[in-house]
Parts: structure tokens; C-alpha cells; sequence
């Protein structure tokens, strides 16, 4: 089992995020197969024992320009290869899914293609509490760094989280 | 009457973790209304300073979203089921942290 720590903006001293290396690979391959557009998804799974284990990888279509409403600022040059959306109607499916295995959704995961794996202005900005976010760097059509983070409390900043890949 | 509102990852610690509610309420803004009187910190996560619902904020009554329906006058069923979906995006811009 290996055990990645990145110090980020600052260090969650809250429970490990567990995730298989089966799992790494599916989002990896989500990655490449959307670039140079942004990939997005969420990781069904559960806490147990002080751990949030993913248990499941749930890839979704990146919706930034088909989804019916965006709420978000739209600027000429936002497009899937810089932004990704949830369509509701996904994240109603796939909490339903979820739910009905006894499961929940515990992160949001995307890439940024050609950029670091560390969360932008727009992503904490746009944080929602509690979901892990998971990101994926893919530089020129290659998965690189996966990293995952917490909002803080105060939705300031970004917060690593533990990464254990087993 | 008891709905059943399906309540989102994000929110469920205003729940005590509870992934859905039962609540009393004929239309939607009965209900939303009777969540907040028993989950008081939900509002400000549904709600914006004026009192309206959150742009970032989806309501479905089943499979619908309430906005093609009659937002926030739309009746509601005791079989129906209410879910909350909260809006979810992410993205690139030249500050990173």
C-alpha cells in the first residue's frame, strides 16, 4: 500500500481517502480518452473505520455545454477543454444507484488537462462541503498526478487530503 | 402529509447525516420550508440573501426539475419523492493553490 501526502495550501488532519489502484486506472483512462477536454465523475464509496474507501468509479459526460441549465459565469473562452459541469439529471441517477447499494457519493473527481493537479480559483470558489475533490493532471494526452482535497470549514482554501492508493 | 426529500452528500451533516427526511408540505416551497424550520443550517446553503432558491441549487420532484415545472409552487404527492441536487463543477483558471 502506498501512502501520498501533498502539502498543498495547507494539510487536512482529517481521515484517509482510500482508493484501489484498479480505480486510479479508470480514472486515468477517463482522462485520456476525454482530452484535451476536461474528464469528470464521481467515486462512490463509503466510510468505514475512519477511512473513506472508494468502492466504485462512476464516470459521467462532461456537460459544461449541453447540460440545460449552468449556473456558472460563461465567458467566450470556457469550454469543456477548461470547465466541467455535472448535468443534475447524472448526479440524480448515480446518488440513486449509490444509495441503492449501500453506498454514497464521496468525490467528485475531473482532470485539468495540460495543468497541475492542484484545484484553481474557479474550483474553490465552486466547492461544495464534505466532497472530496479528486483531480487528475493530464499533460498532452498522458495521466500524471492525482491528487485529492477538502474545502476548509470556512471555504477559504483547499485542504489536501491523505491519498492512500492500495 | 410526509414527502420524503432526498438530501445530498454535501448537506447531510445539517441532517445528522441522514441521506433522506420526511417532511410535511403539499407544494415545494411547503416543503423546503418545513426542511429549514427543522434543519435550520440548510438555509443558508439553499438560499440566498434575498430568499431565493440558490442558482447552484436543483430541486427535482421525482425525475423533474422544478424549474420546467411550476419552480417552487409545484405540487407535490405524498408518493413523491424530492431530491435536492446540488449544482457540481470544476476548472482551470490561472491562479492555482
Amino acid at each position: 500500500m502506498r501512502i501520498r501526502s501533498r502539502s498543498g495550501v495547507g494539510s487536512s488532519a482529517k481521515m484517509a481517502f482510500e482508493i484501489k489502484q484498479q480505480d486510479v486506472e479508470r480514472i486515468h483512462r477517463h482522462g485520456v480518452e476525454c482530452y484535451p477536454s476536461e474528464c469528470c465523475g464521481f467515486l462512490l464509496g463509503r466510510e468505514e473505520n475512519g477511512r473513506r474507501v472508494v468502492m466504485e468509479v462512476a464516470p459521467i459526460q462532461n456537460a459544461w455545454q449541453t447540460s440545460e441549465h449552468n449556473p456558472y459565469e460563461i465567458r467566450p473562452e470556457d469550454s469543456t477543454r477548461n470547465r466541467s459541469l455535472v448535468d443534475p439529471k447524472d448526479y440524480l441517477r448515480i446518488d440513486r444507484e449509490a444509495r441503492q447499494k449501500g453506498m454514497d457519493i464521496i468525490s467528485f473527481y475531473h482532470s485539468h488537462p495540460d495543468h497541475p493537479a492542484r484545484p484553481s480559483e474557479f474550483d474553490r470558489q465552486h466547492a461544495v462541503p464534505f466532497m472530496i475533490y479528486v483531480i487528475l493532471a493530464v499533460e498532452k494526452g498522458v495521466p500524471g498526478e492525482l491528487t485529492a482535497w477538502l474545502l476548509s470549514d470556512d471555504g477559504a482554501q483547499f485542504l489536501s487530503e491523505p491519498l492512500r492508493i492500495a | 402529509m410526509g414527502v420524503k426529500v432526498i438530501i445530498p452528500t454535501p448537506l447531510r451533516q445539517y441532517t445528522g447525516k441522514s441521506d433522506s427526511v420526511v417532511v410535511e408540505g403539499r407544494t415545494v416551497e411547503e416543503i423546503l420550508g418545513n426542511l429549514m424550520s427543522q434543519y435550520g443550517d440548510l438555509r443558508k446553503h439553499l438560499y440566498n440573501d434575498k430568499g431565493n432558491l440558490r442558482s447552484f441549487v436543483n430541486i427535482y420532484r421525482n425525475d423533474e426539475d422544478i424549474r420546467y415545472l411550476e419552480r417552487e409552487k409545484t405540487a407535490v404527492k405524498e408518493t413523491d419523492i424530492v431530491s435536492i441536487v446540488p449544482s457540481i463543477a470544476g476548472g482551470i483558471s490561472d491562479k492555482l493553490w
